[in-house]
């Protein structure tokens, strides 16, 4: 086969394998990139750039962020990820080439590409971790292509090390362990001088820490931890990941003084590497099957939803019910926003009261975007604040940058509580995101609003929300009684900051709670008129309690549906499948949930 | 020809830099001053403190400040508004003006449509009672009872660099808080950990300690520090705290003590000590600080109230008692200095000169965490006549709450949240040998833009008289070890 052929064959693999991983990003985690891009920003301002590269790493810092705002676009972040990871492969056939030119070895060149693939889908491992890979094999290419002479060698590999930590961090210790891995394969005599590079960089990371105070910790200096999440500890896959560098290396060196001309045993090896190659695959999605589970990947399509109040597609999606209490929660939030929670919520899956409140005293940050949704749909805009809130610091925490989501619900809510605090502080935040790409305008819009108490007033959600600040302080009051009730003013969020509350306590079957707020407000302009589970909870409530129900306007449909109910029921008590009856007809009720869900 | 073309080369240049700086010869005058941020018109500065760097604010082409004394002239050109001065200009300049009548005059012009506007300028009051070389603070997120990153960190207020002296990266993500040195001397300091790594860090010269400051007499771990001035003893507080957020006031959150008390801490002896007085079930006792001369223990106390339905009931009054530091005893007679019942307002943060004249404290409305309180302000004391100083023009209508003095008595530093409500700040403010003090300036920053852009709070400032010299590393090593001393408890009845 010539050389030409050899090119077409290889590049054809590699635009196959492009595709192939393109479309397992596509297919199964087309949500990802989204979710990632809100945990970080961009900022095009120099003040910015010049605080990030003042610190080791701080260039792949800076490419990370720039690269991820584009994440935002559809099918970006699958293409940008697809390609990085065909070049982490093309590099390493180039190395490989270069080690042994008779390699036809695809686990080698496989090797990094399907453990960088699954990282990717690890949402705590960060990009520039891929970035600082790729450049470390690039510099590895030209180190082995174009320097011949030790000493120009070492030159070469002593600045370019100094440089590489300064920008990309920890890349830099692979790098030089790499090359010095390398001399000591093929070139044994001098390798010696090859160490000296490795003792540079580790010096360099020793001043970084304890000198300069620039990092934290020596691990964060020299291992892959640098590219992982901060508040965890990543797993030995991600070692093994950037092992499997120097791995290479030292494969290659041997299987190149071990080159056998014999076609079978060269065929039974390139068998025994592809099945390595599902082993190791399957070993590293194991290890991130968190990650890869449908669970996860259903709750970052639905994130996905909320972010971009996509509340119809949680409901289609929601209609064959939800598997866990986030999803539950996420579906609960679009029948909120769509003004139907009262009426439909028994129409899908409710897993009692954590359907709606999510317990975040262990302030868990991953869910506190949900929970910000939550409260901002209905109308509890200190809760949603104050989440949101957390939610950036944690942001910061972990990624040393802003959390665009948060921000901008920052903003809202700052807007919302007006007064020189609020609308100073919501300029504050406007003003960073006016200097990024995609969040400019939507600051730029909502500046209007500053210190503008008559447009925020005037502003359907603004002012509604403005209005039921004082609804939220009455509903939550722990001395709440009748007459505070009663006082709550009627605005577009009033209605679902009361249905929340009593649908509260309909979730957890606590109908005495639920009766005395409905007893109160039902007749005032809060609560003109009962919603179809609120009659429904109102029939099992007369019946339990003998009370007279007839000020409340229950429907004779819905009486006689009861009645049919309680009956079919009486009759079929001892029945062990008697769940499954009546589901069918009744699955939708509230009476169902009170019986066999909850109960 | 060659060399004819050099110098005309070398002329053009000269003639464009000579350009640049050229004077501007017409303008119209304004009877205000320019708008600027930081505000530093007409503050007192102290002659050690570093370029006070601004913005002119607006949507500027072309500005220049000029900077003058009677000797000495810079001018600083910009084109975006932001003046950013060289330190070693800074310094010539304030040099010169200490010769001269000790102050800055500052002109600023700004170009309009082609021509020049010169405003009315300002002055900078130079002061030759220095300031401490270096302060220390917290930096965290001005948010609720959780957090993200954090880390104490010591300034050089001569120039803009800050270093750590330890993050909480190093350390779990715990808390890190109330760090406190003894008579503003950085080789004796201590701070707490929470949540991870938990317990207090006592540092004295080399010498690291990492003690377990819980008993079960008492109903927390130590929290708000005072150092006794010979530094044998610390006073402390006990509290068990809560936040809770508010839905519609104007304070975001309140932070409030269900119980709190009073003890004093035997550094040698590793043992806390307290007296009935200070540890009353009826009583919130807490923030306690020793006098200059360590002879009294002042401290704020409230009546009990029940949290978290009446939190607006607590008000705390400001207490002081005598305490013998050679035997270890408390007096018997509480002497009140600010009465909250007849007041109506609440007291805390109190901290005495140490020069021993005057007692600064915050009063707000109610409570006791006072930077959440946006009625917070700063009040003074002086002690020989117990009469207030007014020093109204140091407050805002934000909250100026935690405050600190530094080792000369003459400069009073202070968390204010007066830019925006949210992010605390700190503020200077000179206060002279006649109880006078000057209107407050903010902490310089390298980039006159910093604080438009900085998402974290200073908290707790500090002043030292040096760099810390322990290293951050060395830090953390013993806050990742266990703890190896416990504390005992002991009631003294008199």
């Amino acid at each position: 086969m010539n050389k030409l052929t050899k090119y077409i064959i290889s590049s054809f693999l590699w635009l196959l394998a492009f595709v192939a991983i393109f479309l397992y990003f596509e297919l199964k985690n087309k949500y990802l990139f989204s979710f990632i891009e809100q945990n970080q920003l961009f900022l095009f301002d120099w003040d910015y750039v010049l605080e990030k590269i003042s610190k080791p790493a701080g260039v792949s810092v800076i490419l990370k962020e720039f690269i991820l705002q584009f994440f935002n676009l559809n099918h970006f972040g699958a293409l940008a990820c697809s390609l990085l990871l065909i070049i982490v492969g093309i590099s390493t056939q180039t190395i490989v080439k270069k080690i042994n030119p008779k390699s036809m070895d695809v686990l080698l060149w496989a090797l990094p590409m399907i453990t960088q693939l699954p990282l990717i889908i690890n949402f705590d491992y960060q990009i520039n971790g891929l970035l600082s890979y790729i450049v470390m094999q690039l510099l590895f290419i030209i180190y082995i292509y174009y320097f011949y002479k030790n000493v120009y060698k070492l030159i070469f590999l002593s600045v370019s090390s100094i440089i590489f930590f300064w920008l990309f961090g920890a890349a830099s210790f692979y790098f030089v362990i790499s090359v010095f891995i390398y001399e000591l394969f093929n070139n044994i005599k001098q390798s010696i001088y090859f160490s000296l590079p490795i003792i540079l960089v580790f010096i360099l990371a020793r001043l970084s820490v304890y000198d300069y105070y620039l990092i934290s910790n020596l691990s964060l200096a020299l291992t892959p931890e640098e590219y992982y999440n901060r508040l965890l500890k990543p797993g030995i896959e991600i070692y093994f990941s950037w092992l499997s560098f120097p791995i290479i290396i030292i494969l290659s060196s041997i299987f190149s003084k071990h080159y056998t001309n014999s076609l079978i045993k060269r065929l039974l090896n390139q068998a025994f590497q592809i099945c390595l190659i599902l082993c190791i695959s399957f070993y590293m999605f194991k290890k991130e099957e968190y990650y890869t589970k449908d669970d996860t990947r259903k709750f970052l399509k639905y994130d996905y939803y909320l972010r971009y109040k996509q509340w119809d597609n949680i409901i289609s999606e929601s209609k064959n019910g939800v598997s866990n209490y986030l999803l539950n929660y996420a579906q609960n939030i679009a029948l909120i926003e769509k003004d139907i929670f009262p009426e439909k919520a028994f129409f899908y899956t409710q897993k009692g009261i954590e359907s709606i409140t999510i317990d975040w005293s262990d302030n868990n940050p991953f869910i506190f975007p949900l929970i910000s949704d939550m409260y901002f749909a209905v109308g509890n805009v200190s809760i949603a604040q104050e989440v949101a809130f957390k939610k950036m610091s944690e942001s910061i925490a972990v990624n040393n940058s802003l959390n665009p989501r948060m921000l901008k619900r920052l903003i809202e809510t700052n807007i919302i509580y007006g007064g020189n605090t609020g609308y100073s502080v919501a300029n504050k935040y406007i003003n960073i995101l006016k200097t990024t790409l995609y969040y400019k305008k939507w600051a730029q819009e909502k500046e209007i609003y500053l210190f503008n108490d008559e447009a925020v007033n005037k502003d359907s959600i603004f002012g509604a929300l403005r209005l039921n600040l004082k609804n939220i302080d009455i509903l939550y009051s722990i001395n709440n009684n009748s007459i505070q009730l009663k006082e709550m003013s009627c605005s577009a969020f009033s209605k679902k900051s009361l249905d929340y509350y009593c649908m509260g306590y309909l979730l957890n079957t606590d109908l005495d709670g639920f009766y005395k707020i409905v007893s109160t407000c039902y007749g005032e302009d809060i609560l003109k008129r009962l919603p179809q589970s609120y009659q429904e909870a109102l029939l099992i409530y007369g019946a339990q309690n003998k009370t007279d129900l007839s000020r409340y306007n229950i429907s004779e449909q819905t009486r006689k549906r009861f009645l049919m109910f309680q009956d079919f029921a009486a009759k079929n008590f001892n029945r062990k499948d008697l769940a499954a009856i009546m589901k069918k007809s009744y699955n939708n009720t509230y009476w169902y949930y009170f019986m066999f869900i909850k109960n | 020809m060659r060399m004819n073309l050099l110098y005309i080369f070398l002329l053009t240049i000269f003639f464009i830099c000579h350009s640049c700086q050229a004077e501007i010869e017409s303008f119209t005058e304004k009877e205000i001053c320019a708008d600027i941020f930081p505000d530093y018109k007409d503050v007192t500065i102290p002659i050690n403190i570093a370029p006070l760097n601004f913005t002119i604010k607006g949507e500027l082409n072309n500005s220049k400040v000029v900077f003058q004394t009677k000797n000495k002239q810079l001018a600083i050109n910009s084109k975006d508004g932001k003046i950013t001065i060289p330190i070693k200009r800074w310094r010539e300049l304030i040099d010169s003006s200490i010769i001269d009548d000790k102050r800055i005059m500052v002109s600023v012009f700004i170009e309009n449509n082609s021509s020049w506007i010169k405003f009315k300028p300002f002055f900078l009051y130079i002061s030759t009672d220095s300031i401490d070389p270096f302060i220390v603070y917290r930096l965290i997120e001005p948010g609720y009872e959780s957090w993200g990153e954090m880390g104490i960190y010591q300034r050089e207020i001569e120039s803009f660099k800050e270093i750590p002296i330890l993050e909480n990266s190093s350390t779990g993500f715990g808390c890190m808080n109330c760090h406190s040195f003894c008579m503003n001397n950085q080789n004796k300091m201590l701070f707490h950990l929470r949540e991870k790594c938990s317990g207090t860090i006592i540092t004295d010269g080399k010498k690291i300690e990492k003690i377990n400051t819980s008993t079960k007499e008492t109903i927390s771990p130590l929290v708000y520090p005072s150092w006794h001035p010979k530094g044998k003893f610390i006073a402390f507080s006990n509290n068990i705290t809560r936040l809770t957020t508010l839905s519609n006031d104007s304070n975001r959150v309140e932070v409030y003590d269900s119980e709190s008390d009073v003890v004093v801490y035997d550094v040698e002896k590793h043992e806390i000590i307290t007296t009935p007085h200070l540890f009353r079930k009826d009583k919130l006792e807490t923030f306690p600080t020793f006098s200059a001369d360590g002879k009294k223990l002042y401290f704020c106390s409230s009546d009990t109230v029940k949290m978290p339905e009446h939190f607006k009931d607590a008000k705390y009054s400001l207490y002081s008692i005598d305490f013998n530091s050679d035997k270890a005893t408390f007096g018997n007679i509480i002497d009140t200095l600010y009465n909250a019942y007849i007041n109506k307002r609440s007291a805390s943060f109190p901290r005495v000169s140490s020069n021993g004249k005057y007692l600064l404290y915050a009063l707000s409305n109610y409570g006791n965490f006072s930077i959440w309180h946006n009625d917070s302000d700063l009040k003074l004391i002086d002690l020989k006549t117990n009469k207030d100083i007014d020093i109204s023009l140091i407050n805002s209508s934000q909250a100026e709450s935690y405050h600190s003095w530094s080792s000369n008595s003459h400069w009073i530093m202070f968390n204010s949240r007066r830019n925006n409500g949210l992010y605390t700040n700190i503020y200077f403010a000179y206060l002279d040998d006649n109880g006078n003090v000057s209107k407050p300036f903010l902490l310089p920053q390298k980039n006159p833009e910093f604080y438009d852009k900085f998402m974290k709070s200073f908290n707790i400032p500090e002043f030292i008289k040096g760099k810390i010299n322990i290293k951050p590393t060395e830090l953390a090593e013993k806050a990742n070890n266990e703890v190896t001393k416990k504390v005992n408890f002991r009631m003294i009845t008199n």
